[in-house]
C-alpha cells in the first residue's frame, strides 16, 4: 500500500503529521508505506528531525524521500502507481497546490485539508478534506476511509474525467477570454489548449 | 496546579483520597531523563488538603510540591510493581518511560479522559495535535490495561483510536463522583434567581452564545442574573471585552478562579447552572450541580449528559437563541419547581464509589 505525497518537503506541508498518520495506519494493520515525492533540501535542518521521528516510530523501512529534483517521469509514475496521496498545508489564506491538482486530475484518492480543498476546488468523490488544524488521527482515518471505499483499487474514472474537463486548459482559456471580453474563434482556443 | 481543582486534578486528588487498597499508592513522577522518582508519602497529604485551606492556594501548594519533588529518590524500574497513570501528558520522555516499564513486564494502567485533541483539532491552535502524539504512541504500546472516563471516550478508543474489532476485556468506564463540591442538598425557592456558569472561560468552551443570550434577555428587560465562575483564559478576548463592557451591570458577576467555598456559596442561591460548552471530556459542573439537586442547562452532546436525564434541560445546540429560550423557560417558577423535583430524584455516583471502582480495576487489570 503506497501513499505518496508530492512536492518538495517543507514544514508548511505537515510532513511530521504525515509520518504520525502512517504510524497510526500501520497500527491499524494497514501495510502502508509513505513516499515523499520531493526532496528534503528545503527543510531548515535537511530533514534531521523527520529522520529522528522516523527512527523513533520504527518506520525506517517504510518511508522514502526523493533525492534532489524529481524527474517528471518519476512524478507521473507515482501519480499513476500510488494507492493514495496526502497533500497538506499548515496555512490557509488561499494557498494553492499544483500537486493536489495533479492528484485530482489523475484520479488519485487523496487526503488534503479543508482550506486547500476549497482553494483548489477538488472533487470530493475521491479527495477527502480534514480540518486545517491537522490531526494525524483524522488524516489516517480519512486515508483508511478511502481504502475502505475501494477508491484505491478502482479509481473514480467518471468523476476524474469530469474534473479534468472542467479544469482543462481549454476551459481556462475560454473563461479567461470571457473575463476579458475577448471572443476568439473556437479554433484558436483549441490550438492554444493543445 | 489550578486552584479550581477541576478536571484531571480533581480526579487525581479524589482517587488518592478514596483509594481503598490494600496495596498503597506510592506517589512518583518521571524525571526529565525518563527515570522514575519516588516522592515522599506526604505528597499525598498535600494533594488531599481541602481546597479551602490556605495551604492549597496556588503558590503555597506549588512550593510545597517543589520541596517534596526535591526530596524525591530514584526508583529502579525493577522496584515498580504497577504503574497507575491518571495524568494526561504529551512529553516523549514520559511516553518512553511508560513504554520501557511495560516492556519490562510492569503492568502499566491508564485512566483515559478523552481524545478531543486528536478528534476535534479545530478547537485548538494549528499544530497543537502534532505535539500530543506521544500520548497515543505510548497508549498503543503499554499493553491495553485501560479504564475510561466515559462511554464516549471508550467508544472513541475502540472505534477510532485503536480500531479494535472486539471491545477490550476489563477496560471499564469508571464514572466520576458527583459530590466533589461538598454541597448539601438544595431545595427550590422562587427567590432563587441566579444562573451560574462554572468552568474555564475560553473560546473552545463556547462562552460567546451564553453571554450574548444573557445580554439579549437583559435588553428585553428580563431580570436574569448571571455569575460566571472560573479561570478566564488569556485567549478569551471576546469574553474579557464583554465583561469590561458590563462591569457596572448588576446582573453580571465574574468570579475569576473561585475557591470551592465560593462556588458553594454561589450555588446556594442558584436557580440553575448553565454550561455552554459542547465539547468536553465529561462535563463535570452540571453533574456536580445535579448531585446537590440543582438543575442545569447543558449540551446533549456532553458525555455526562447520559447521566443528566433527570433535572436538566439538554439542548441540541448551545447557541444564543437556544440558551436564551431555556433560561426564559426556567424563570417560570412552575417549570423550575418541576425541574427541581426531577433533580431531587437523581442519584449519581460519589467519589468514594469512584475510588472503590478504580481500586478494583487496578487490582484486577
Amino acid at each position: 500500500m503506497t501513499i505518496a505525497t508530492f512536492g518538495f518537503v517543507h514544514s508548511t506541508k505537515a510532513p511530521e503529521e504525515c509520518l504520525w498518520a502512517l504510524d497510526i495506519l500501520r497500527g491499524w494493520g494497514v501495510p502502508a508505506t509513505l513516499h515523499f515525492v520531493g526532496g528534503l533540501e528545503h527543510m531548515s535542518d535537511r530533514g534531521a528531525a523527520l529522520h529522528a521521528l522516523i527512527k523513533l516510530l520504527g518506520l525506517s523501512e517504510k518511508v522514502r524521500f526523493a533525492e534532489g529534483f524529481v524527474q517528471e517521469q518519476t512524478y507521473r509514475d507515482y501519480l499513476i502507481g500510488a494507492d493514495l496521496s496526502i497533500q497538506l498545508r499548515t496555512y490557509g489564506l488561499g494557498g494553492l497546490s499544483g500537486a493536489l491538482m495533479d492528484c485530482a486530475a489523475a484520479g488519485l484518492p487523496t487526503v488534503t485539508n479543508l482550506a486547500l480543498a476549497e482553494a483548489v476546488g477538488v472533487p470530493r468523490a475521491y479527495v477527502r478534506a480534514v480540518p486545517n488544524e491537522i490531526s494525524p488521527v483524522l488524516v489516517a482515518e480519512a486515508l483508511a476511509g478511502l481504502l475502505e471505499s475501494g477508491l484505491a483499487a478502482r479509481r473514480a474514472e467518471a468523476e476524474r474525467r469530469a474534473f479534468s474537463e472542467a479544469r482543462s486548459l481549454r476551459n481556462y482559456v475560454r473563461k479567461l477570454c470571457e473575463a476579458l471580453s475577448l471572443h476568439p474563434p473556437a479554433a484558436a482556443v483549441n490550438r492554444q489548449a493543445a | 496546579m489550578n486552584p479550581l481543582r477541576s478536571g484531571i486534578q480533581r480526579v487525581e486528588r479524589e482517587a488518592i483520597r478514596h483509594w481503598s487498597g490494600p496495596a498503597p499508592l506510592i506517589p512518583c513522577f518521571i524525571d526529565s531523563e525518563g527515570g522514575v522518582r519516588r516522592l515522599p508519602s506526604r505528597t499525598l497529604e498535600v494533594l488531599c488538603v481541602p481546597n479551602d485551606d490556605p495551604l492549597t492556594s496556588w503558590s503555597v501548594e506549588r512550593e510545597a510540591l517543589r520541596q517534596l519533588a526535591s526530596a524525591s529518590q530514584p526508583e529502579a524500574d525493577s522496584a515498580v510493581l504497577r504503574m497507575l497513570n491518571l495524568e494526561l501528558f504529551f512529553d516523549p520522555v514520559r511516553a518512553d518511560a511508560h513504554l520501557r516499564l511495560a516492556a519490562a513486564g510492569v503492568p502499566v494502567l491508564w485512566y483515559i479522559y478523552d481524545f478531543i485533541p486528536f478528534l476535534r483539532p479545530e478547537l485548538f491552535p494549528p499544530g497543537s495535535t502534532r505535539h500530543c502524539m506521544h500520548y497515543l504512541r505510548a497508549l498503543r504500546g503499554i499493553g491495553g490495561r485501560l479504564a475510561f472516563l466515559s462511554e464516549t471516550t471508550r467508544s472513541d478508543y475502540i472505534g477510532r483510536i485503536a480500531r479494535l474489532k472486539h471491545p477490550p476485556e476489563n477496560a471499564p468506564v469508571i464514572t466520576l463522583g458527583a459530590d466533589g463540591l461538598g454541597l448539601e442538598q438544595q431545595t427550590f425557592s422562587p427567590a432563587r434567581r441566579l444562573f451560574v456558569a462554572i468552568g474555564t472561560v475560553e473560546p473552545r468552551k463556547n462562552p460567546g452564545p451564553l453571554l450574548r443570550a444573557f445580554r439579549q434577555l437583559w435588553d428585553e428587560g428580563i431580570a436574569a442574573p448571571l455569575v460566571v465562575a472560573g479561570r478566564i483564559s488569556s485567549d478569551a478576548e471576546d469574553a474579557r471585552s464583554f465583561f469590561a463592557q458590563h462591569s457596572g451591570n448588576a446582573y453580571l458577576t465574574v468570579l475569576d478562579q473561585p475557591s470551592d467555598e465560593t462556588l458553594r456559596r454561589v450555588l446556594r442561591t442558584a436557580r440553575a447552572l448553565v454550561m455552554p460548552s459542547e465539547v468536553e471530556g465529561f462535563g463535570l459542573p452540571p453533574y456536580e450541580a445535579l448531585h446537590a439537586g440543582i438543575p442545569s442547562i447543558a449540551s446533549a452532546a456532553l458525555p455526562s449528559a447520559a447521566l443528566l436525564q433527570r433535572g436538566a434541560v439538554l439542548l441540541q445546540r448551545m447557541d444564543q437563541e437556544s440558551i436564551a429560550a431555556a433560561v426564559r423557560t426556567l424563570l417560570d417558577d412552575t417549570v423550575a419547581a418541576q425541574l427541581w423535583q426531577d433533580a431531587a430524584r437523581a442519584r449519581l455516583p460519589t467519589w468514594a464509589e469512584f475510588g472503590s471502582a478504580l481500586t478494583d480495576w487496578a487490582r484486577a487489570a
